[in-house]
């Protein structure tokens, strides 16, 4: 089978033709626009009417003094965005800019905005969309009940941030700088991305925020004004030998680096249950699930059943994993919750699901949920218990629940096989006891 | 489409004229505003003016164009604050895009509140009837993810009027 991004290539989709109709309505519209005297005004005064020009020269003073502004006291207090203009060489020109999207969930959770700090205009870089070279290091420090994360980087791309409850994209572009959050304790992994949150890998790695996160380090005291903002966090950023076995809390998220060296993927505690990570072969991160009955125990294996080579990261390009997998107990045993990660990856591949041996199981698969950014699972067309999967980009990044139901208690194996492209084939066990 | 022009073979005046009310189209479908589109089909235009030289010898001129009026765009669409309050407070003075049709509005809106880049990849594909590849090197992006946004983007508009449709029959 083949599961080619050509697949959804939307040609024929029912709204084409509405679509088609909607847009040569505008364009029809546009051609009656005066382009004489629009000709006029890009010859006569760089292009705006001089009523606008004027206004415009009003508004930016203040629009830049917003943006200083916003370094010393955060997005919350201001009535726009603080964003910082980025001129390329070629003249592509482009505000980035900090996305309020992500005040309400701060907010809400009681730390605040998000401010930026010494954030400087680029006049050099590589334009919009552009990934942030490097980050340099992530400081936390404890302040008024929330960590005080200060996030250094160079480059003039957009870190983006990713909670448990989403993704963030804190765009703010500079050559150099540094971003100031206030976050709630938990996980949060920092990415350099563009401006549509799309990240770069390479660069990119997690910040574990948790009291009992075993990097230790400099933390300030709760309600310290003014943190120690030039003590780094020990350990930052996190490396796969900082954890080796380790129990972790209800809630706990667990984040590692997201580069290709380091051959960890995201783990949490979900719904309750107790995970123990344990990371002591390389490639094989198993993870055991000890909810109160029924157990569920996950491995992670290989579809050629060797192991995989020390540098095989589940997180790294090309593959898409399992990245946890929660059972819903039902009177009709079983309904089991997958959350796939996808990571990494253009290309597209192909679930399926087998017993212990090899026989595909007919089950009852849910639409996907997906979360992130240019990845997605969505059912066949033409087979109904195969799903495909798709990341559509270097840098996809998302996760995507897809719930099974009706399984009895037994063996079982998920494939995710290599479809027409880059994904790798990755296989997971797992077994449903009474 | 192929927007075949250079400041070799086309004079400054001869490719505004043809792009122009093109950008305005592009602006006003990715940027969302009728109101703006003038504006930042201009700015656009005023950039490639001002390099006119330069610009005019890129092996595709018209993609780095579309890029600029996208930016401009998406930069407008950002700014939706204070600032670009002000200026909707101003009016469109001198705006004369035909405010959308009542028939059409229900289609806007709903391609309107699709995120940035579904929105874009979109008009590229539907209102300029650019290839894949086209859009994708405008927008800096593969073709695929390219792929991925146009596909998410019907996706999410079938959803809306799915659920528009049979919400309608509930209330029937």
């Amino acid at each position: 089978m083949s599961a080619d991004t050509t697949d959804i290539t939307d040609e024929g989709h029912p709204l084409d033709d509405q679509l088609d109709e909607l847009y040569r309505g505008l364009h029809r519209d546009a051609l009656s626009v005066d382009t004489m005297a629009a000709l006029r005004s890009v010859r006569d005064d760089g292009g705006r009417s001089p009523g606008r020009s004027r206004v415009l020269l009003l508004v930016a003073p203040a629009v830049i003094a917003t943006v200083a502004l916003a370094g010393i006291v955060g997005i919350g207090l201001l009535d726009r965005d603080p964003a910082v203009n980025v001129v390329t060489d070629d003249g592509i020109d482009t505000d980035i800019d900090i996305e309020a999207d992500s005040a309400p969930w701060l907010a809400e959770h009681g730390c605040g905005a998000p401010g930026v700090d010494d954030a400087a205009p680029s006049t050099d870089d590589e334009g919009e969309g552009a990934p942030a070279r490097l980050l340099q290091k992530v400081e936390s420090f404890q302040a008024d009940g929330c960590r005080r994360t200060v996030i250094t980087f160079e480059g003039d791309g957009a870190p983006t941030i990713g909670t448990p409850e989403g993704l963030y994209a804190l765009d703010a572009a500079a050559d150099r700088g540094r971003l100031i959050f206030l976050l709630p304790e938990g996980f949060w992994w920092v990415g350099a991305g563009d401006d549509d949150g799309m990240f770069d890998d390479r660069y990119g790695f997690a910040a574990v925020l948790a009291d009992d996160a075993p990097t230790g380090g400099d933390v300030g005291e709760a309600g310290t004004d003014d943190p120690p903002m030039e003590e780094p966090l020990e350990g930052q950023p996190v490396e796969e030998e900082s954890y080796g076995r380790r129990q972790l809390d209800h809630g706990d998220w667990v984040g590692f680096h997201f580069d290709d060296q380091i051959d960890d993927p995201v783990a949490r505690a979900s719904h309750g249950a107790e995970i123990v990570v344990d990371h002591g072969t390389p490639g094989t991160t198993s993870w055991t699930v000890l909810a109160d009955p029924p157990r569920l125990v996950v491995d992670t294996v290989y579809a050629d059943g060797e192991a995989p080579p020390d540098d095989a990261g589940l997180a790294k390009p090309g593959r898409t994993h399992i990245w946890s997998i929660t059972k819903v107990p039902t009177e009709a045993c079983c309904t089991v919750d997958l959350v796939f990660l996808g990571a990494h990856s253009e290309g597209s591949g192909f679930i399926e699901l087998f017993d212990a041996d090899g026989r595909r199981v007919e089950a009852t698969w849910s639409d996907a949920v997906t979360e992130g950014i240019g990845y997605e699972i969505y059912p066949d067309r033409n087979v109904a218990h195969t799903y495909n999967v798709i990341a559509g980009a270097n840098r996809s990044w998302g996760w995507s629940e897809v719930r099974i139901s009706g399984l009895e208690p037994g063996e079982y194996r998920i494939d995710v096989d290599r479809g027409g492209n880059q994904f790798e084939p990755t296989s997971f066990r797992f077994t449903i006891t009474d | 489409m192929r927007s075949s022009w250079s400041s070799t073979t086309h004079s400054f005046e001869a490719v505004f004229a043809i792009e122009y009310p093109r950008m305005v189209a592009l602006a006003a479908a990715a940027g969302g505003s009728r109101a703006q589109a003038e504006d930042i089909a201009q700015e656009a235009m005023t950039k490639l003016h001002r390099d006119w030289d330069r610009i005019g010898t890129y092996d595709r001129p018209d993609l780095w164009l579309r890029r600029v009026t996208v930016n401009q765009a998406r930069s407008w669409r950002r700014r939706l604050g204070a600032e670009g309050r002000a200026l909707l407070r101003l009016g469109p003075a001198e705006a004369t895009l035909p405010p959308t049709s009542e028939e059409d509005a229900p289609l806007w809106q709903a391609v309107n509140a699709l995120p940035t880049m579904q929105r874009t990849v979109l008009a590229l594909r539907h209102l300029e009837g650019h290839p894949l590849t086209d859009i994708a090197e405008m927008l800096d992006i593969s073709a695929s993810t390219a792929r991925v946004h146009l596909h998410r983007a019907k996706q999410q508009l079938q959803r809306r009027f799915d659920t528009e449709y049979l919400t309608m029959g509930d209330a029937r």
